[in-house]
Formats: C-alpha cells, sequence, structure tokens
C-alpha cells in the first residue's frame, strides 16, 4: 500500500498558485475544507504549523472509490508575512489577510489501501503488480489517473475563483 | 538511468506582444478550448497572481501534450505574462462591460519527444544504434509530420489569439 507522503507530482498531480495581496483568509479556509466534503471526501487537518514569518496549513481528503482504490487530496496552504488588515467592502468594516500566499495541490490514487497483497509476502506482491500492470492496467489509467487529473484542475479553477484571480477558467 | 529520448523542435521561443485593452480570463479560455479541441491535455506547472502598485502581475506557465502513438510525444510550452493589468469598464452597444487593460505577453515553444517508452534501449550501444537507424531513416517521415502538425497547431493557436485581440485589422483593411 501507498502512503499518504508518497510524490505524485512526476505524475502531473502536482498543483502550485501563487500569489499575493489582500484577501479573505478564513474564508478561503473554509472554502477549501467544504470543497473537499462536498465532493465525499474525508477531511483531515494533518499538520498546522506557526513559525513566523510562514504559517503552513497541511490537509487531507481521502475517499475509498472501491475495494481496491482510494483517491487522496492533499492541499496546502503556505502563508508568508500575514498581517491582518481592516478593509471597507460594501458599507461593513471587515478583517482581510495581507500575504503572500502558495497552494499547493496534490493528489493521488492509492490501489490495495488495505494493504491486503503487502502483508502475503512475496508471492502476493508479484501478484499485485501483475494485476495493476496488466488486467487493471487501463482501468487505473483511465478510470482513476484521467479523473483524478481533471478532478484536480477543477479544484484549482474553484480556488481561483474564490480568490477573484483573472486566471480562474479551465475548459477541461 | 533513465530513458534517453530524442528531441526535436520546430518551434522555439516565439512570442506575441500586445498592449491594451483585452480580458485576461478570455485569453486564458480561447487558449484552453482551442488545445481542447485539438486534443491534448493539459499541465499546469505554476501559476503566480500579485497585485502591484500599477495593477496586476501574472505569470503562468503551462504545458499541453499528446501522445500521438507508443513512440512520438509531442508537447507545447506557453509562458503567459501580463503586466500592470487593471480592470476597466467599457461600453460597447450601450451595454457597460468589465474588461482589463495592461501589457501581455506569451511566448511559445514546441517540440517532439520521441521513444518516450524506451522502445530502443539506448542505454546500450545496439539499442542506440537502432534508435538512430530508424529515426533517422525509416521513422523519419513520421516525425517530419509531427514537426509540421506542431508547427501548424502553434501558428494556428496565434491566430486565434491575434483575431481575439484584433492584432491583423490592418492586414484586411481595403
Amino acid at each position: 500500500m501507498d502512503t499518504g507522503g508518497a510524490d505524485y507530482s512526476k505524475f502531473g498531480f502536482h498543483r502550485i498558485i501563487r500569489y499575493r495581496g489582500i484577501f479573505d483568509f478564513d474564508g478561503l479556509y473554509k472554502f477549501v475544507v467544504k470543497w473537499i466534503k462536498d465532493h465525499d471526501f474525508d477531511f483531515y487537518e494533518t499538520k498546522v504549523l506557526d513559525k513566523p514569518p510562514y504559517r503552513i496549513y497541511k490537509m487531507m481528503g481521502r475517499k475509498k472509490i472501491s475495494f481496491y482504490c482510494m483517491f487522496q487530496l492533499l492541499p496546502e496552504i503556505w502563508l508568508w508575512d500575514a498581517k491582518p488588515v481592516e478593509v471597507i467592502r460594501e458599507g461593513h468594516k471587515k478583517i482581510l489577510t495581507e500575504a503572500r500566499m502558495k497552494i499547493v495541490i496534490n493528489g493521488g490514487y492509492i490501489t490495495d489501501y488495505d494493504g491486503d497483497f503487502e502483508k502475503g509476502g512475496e508471492g502476493l506482491k508479484k501478484i499485485e503488480s501483475f494485476l495493476n500492470g496488466k488486467i487493471l492496467y487501463h482501468e487505473n489509467l483511465l478510470k482513476y489517473f484521467d479523473y483524478m487529473d481533471y478532478f484536480l484542475y477543477d479544484f484549482m479553477t474553484d480556488i481561483k475563483k474564490y480568490l477573484e484571480m483573472e486566471t480562474a477558467t479551465n475548459a477541461y | 538511468m533513465p530513458p534517453t529520448v530524442e528531441f526535436y523542435a520546430p518551434v522555439v521561443a516565439e512570442q506575441l506582444n500586445y498592449e491594451g485593452l483585452f480580458s485576461m480570463k478570455e485569453v486564458f479560455r480561447v487558449i484552453d478550448k482551442y488545445f481542447r479541441t485539438k486534443a491534448f491535455d493539459k499541465k499546469i506547472i505554476f501559476d503566480e497572481e500579485y497585485q502591484t502598485e500599477k495593477g496586476k502581475y501574472i505569470h503562468v506557465k503551462t504545458e499541453y501534450y499528446k501522445k500521438t502513438d507508443s513512440y512520438v510525444r509531442i508537447q507545447t510550452r506557453l509562458w503567459v505574462y501580463a503586466n500592470e493589468l487593471v480592470e476597466v469598464e467599457k461600453e460597447v452597444d450601450g451595454v457597460k462591460i468589465k474588461t482589463n487593460h495592461g501589457k501581455l505577453s506569451i511566448t511559445f515553444d514546441a517540440f517532439i519527444q520521441t521513444q518516450y517508452l524506451n522502445t530502443w534501449p539506448a542505454e546500450k550501444p545496439t539499442g542506440f544504434l537502432f534508435m538512430v537507424l530508424y529515426e533517422q531513416y525509416l521513422a523519419r517521415p513520421r516525425i517530419a509530420y509531427w514537426e509540421g502538425v506542431l508547427r501548424h497547431v502553434l501558428t494556428e493557436l496565434r491566430t486565434e489569439l491575434a483575431g481575439y485581440l484584433n492584432l491583423n485589422k490592418f492586414l484586411y483593411e481595403k
């Protein structure tokens, strides 16, 4: 079984948004959590690090899609030099955040998430690689890989829309 | 050892520059939609947006690629820069619309990657020899064909963008 620390960037499941300006951080955080939960993922906040000048929020969403395969979303929000600013928006005083921000969106799919094949020694491991490499090869590639790839584009576009970024369009 | 792949680059660092009124969202939509209709896959390498004193600064690097078969993979790279981008309101046919004003610069690159599956094990001398013979003599027309396709794809994209930005209006004036 693969674990959460796996590097999916080589498969293309890796997106970065960089942003600098004034934004509603609490709203953004709630938006990300809601997006993950609304898409039927189990949400976990894996790490929060407040170490001036930066703050890091690491999250994880997990969703079992079959008895064998599971999707994993691993978004991270990095903030530098974050300071609260008072802004008057639509006649109301609001406290927003001014910062440099990096949002990393990682994701991937895990096969054999219960680790049944791992427990059984070398023979079962060979069967697992045969299953993944030959029998389920196209299922993995078409049903999970492509789906996940475009799913992450949706996630990225929705975050950009929330931040009112100019590049918030996606034809895929 | 990673597989040895060959690169052919039919388009290198071509540029499109523009300053004036345009909608940033529309520019990205034109690019995205064009590649989608051509069945390319997309990869965003990075995506930056900074608010500066003179307006927004945007820098996006994207790659659109397609595996044509098990031997040839074609890929484009785009760097989109926007500087001093501000939102403006314009009246078109009596309707007020929001659009942007700023400087836009797009750099295009395209290349072909052959034997991405390491068909000929190129780390071995015999494999390398077969690869060279195959690509120089047998697959030469096929690779040249895909080079032409890539050149065509990027020229067409530039034309689409030029059409959207109205860069060719003086070409067709009577």
